[in-house]
């Protein structure tokens, strides 16, 4: 091995140990409304591996650990596979609240299928898909309602939905927000109660929790977080800290403390600096 | 010093293929080096990591050892179906200059325009864009694609002993392996074809 490779390997691995030492975990906050319900923040739109996602579901475990999550839903599109593997695998150790899900993906809209067992079909109208979530007892959210999703929510399935997405890392495009907020607006003059959901949609990048839902719930399980969703007990809000829905459940939230972002680490780009560069050397130099 | 020597003394052996893979793996066959499993566990490895660290860093922002780990072994299939590729066209070739295990480790210097590709789409996504579009980082990768086509064209012919003709055909069957297997987890991971339809617009 040359001086150059062995200075690489060496820049990698300090990296590693940097990355690994400087890791911070969140005591989750434990907080509670005025009313007594928990507090929980969650993202429920997160792809995992096996399928598209990045990350296996310990993985991801460990990672909503980290961005401060008390619950997420794996929904894989149109697979509930992987969910239900990460949720056996969660009753092995503590950390977040792991609901088994599915993104219900067909041409002209996608629904987020949450605390679901069974794939559902997505082979049918939004309206009969939101029906075939309620049978399994799951909630059902318009998935990144974004303008070209519109002409399928009809007023027979917004009259049944659980929840939209109100944030979405699409909510950084200017005309995204616009188009979800046009939804907002729309979905709240029919249901006042629907639940505001923030979502990651995490694949490969961004990061889980980068948008996130408090949901205001009875009880720290997942049926607990299911039945407030239901109930419509919930707040999005998106990576700056926006918090959207009810202005009574935003109220209660900021009394609360408001929005919580992931701890920052302060050496984490030393560190990813350190692998890259390394990275880089061990491929381009002799 | 002048810029050859310069360029030989500092660049990879990898890099060097990128430029110019039929001079360099000629020089590389000539060595006469006697491969081994170990050296192709060792190269397979590196890649592994390479995909494992630079993933950890796109998905997340940041990096651990357990991350890495966890995405390395969880991804190590790839790799597998690396070899089973490089199976397809190495193990058939009566004409082949070098020992078997030296064929593979001679196979996978040809796939660094794929690693440059990750190091320049992990930077791009943690500097320039969080959320780079699926689309962008799709239409890109024909760049490696057919980068990696010309330096396995390159390796079949010189290591392999294979006429112009038939690398081409090799390299044509080496892609169709890797890309069927590609495309099969990808019908899997998104659950058929209607999101990557969409996703294009049809």
């Amino acid at each position: 091995m040359s001086l150059a490779h062995e200075l690489s390997a060496v820049l990698v691995l300090a990296g590693l140990l940097i990355g690994s030492w400087n890791e911070s975990i969140p005591v989750p906050a434990a907080r509670r409304s005025a009313a007594g319900e928990w507090i929980l923040a969650g993202d429920f739109h997160v792809h995992a591996f096996p399928g598209d996602g990045a990350l296996p579901p310990w993985a991801l475990r460990h990672e909503a650990a980290r961005a401060g999550l008390d619950v997420f839903t794996i929904s894989n599109h149109n697979r509930v596979s992987t969910g239900r593997i990460a949720r056996w695998m969660s009753r092995l150790s503590d950390g977040p609240i792991v609901i088994v899900g599915q993104e219900v993906t067909a041409r002209g809209f996608h629904v987020i299928a949450a605390g679901i067992e069974e794939r559902v079909s997505w082979e049918t109208s939004p309206a009969a898909v939101v029906r075939a979530v309620h049978e399994q007892g799951g909630i059902a959210i318009a998935a990144h309602p974004v303008r070209r999703f519109w002409p399928a929510w009809n007023d027979e399935a917004l009259g049944i939905l659980d929840g939209y997405e109100r944030a979405h890392p699409v909510i950084d495009i200017e005309k995204a927000r616009a188009d979800l907020a046009s939804f907002d607006g729309r979905i709240r003059a029919l249901r006042p109660d629907i639940a505001a959901i923030g979502s990651s949609d995490f694949h490969w990048t961004g990061s889980i929790g980068w948008c996130r839902t408090y949901v205001l719930a009875r009880e720290r399980t997942a049926a607990g977080v299911v039945e407030a969703v239901r109930a419509g007990r919930t707040v999005a809000a998106d990576r700056r800290g926006h918090l959207y829905g009810d202005p009574a459940l935003v109220n209660a939230v900021e009394a609360a403390g408001g929005f919580i972002p992931p701890p920052a680490e302060r050496l984490r780009w030393l560190s990813v600096g350190f692998v890259w560069f390394g990275l880089l050397g061990l491929v381009v130099l002799a | 010093m002048n810029g050859s020597i310069l360029s030989e003394l500092l660049l990879s052996s990898e890099l060097k293929l990128a430029l110019a893979p039929v001079a360099t793996y000629r020089i590389l066959v000539d060595e006469q080096t006697a491969g081994t499993w170990w050296k192709v566990l060792a190269h397979a490895g590196f890649y592994l990591l390479l995909f494992g660290a630079l993933v950890a860093i796109t998905a997340t922002g940041h990096i651990t050892l357990g991350l890495t780990f966890h995405i390395t072994l969880s991804w190590s299939f790839l790799i597998a179906w690396q070899a089973l590729a490089g199976g397809v066209i190495i193990l058939p070739a009566p004409n082949r200059r070098v020992s078997l295990p030296r064929a593979f480790e001679l196979l996978f210097l040809a796939y660094v325009p794929w690693s440059l590709y990750a190091l320049t789409m992990t930077a791009l996504a943690v500097l320039a864009e969080p959320n780079l579009p699926i689309l962008i980082v799709a239409l890109t990768g024909v760049a490696p694609l057919a980068w990696t086509s010309v330096l396995v064209a390159g390796f079949c012919r010189t290591v392999l002993g294979k006429t112009a003709a038939a690398a081409r055909r090799l390299t044509l069957v080496h892609q169709l392996v890797i890309w069927g297997g590609t495309l099969a987890y990808i019908w899997f991971a998104v659950g058929g074809w209607t999101p990557i339809l969409q996703t294009v617009g049809l």
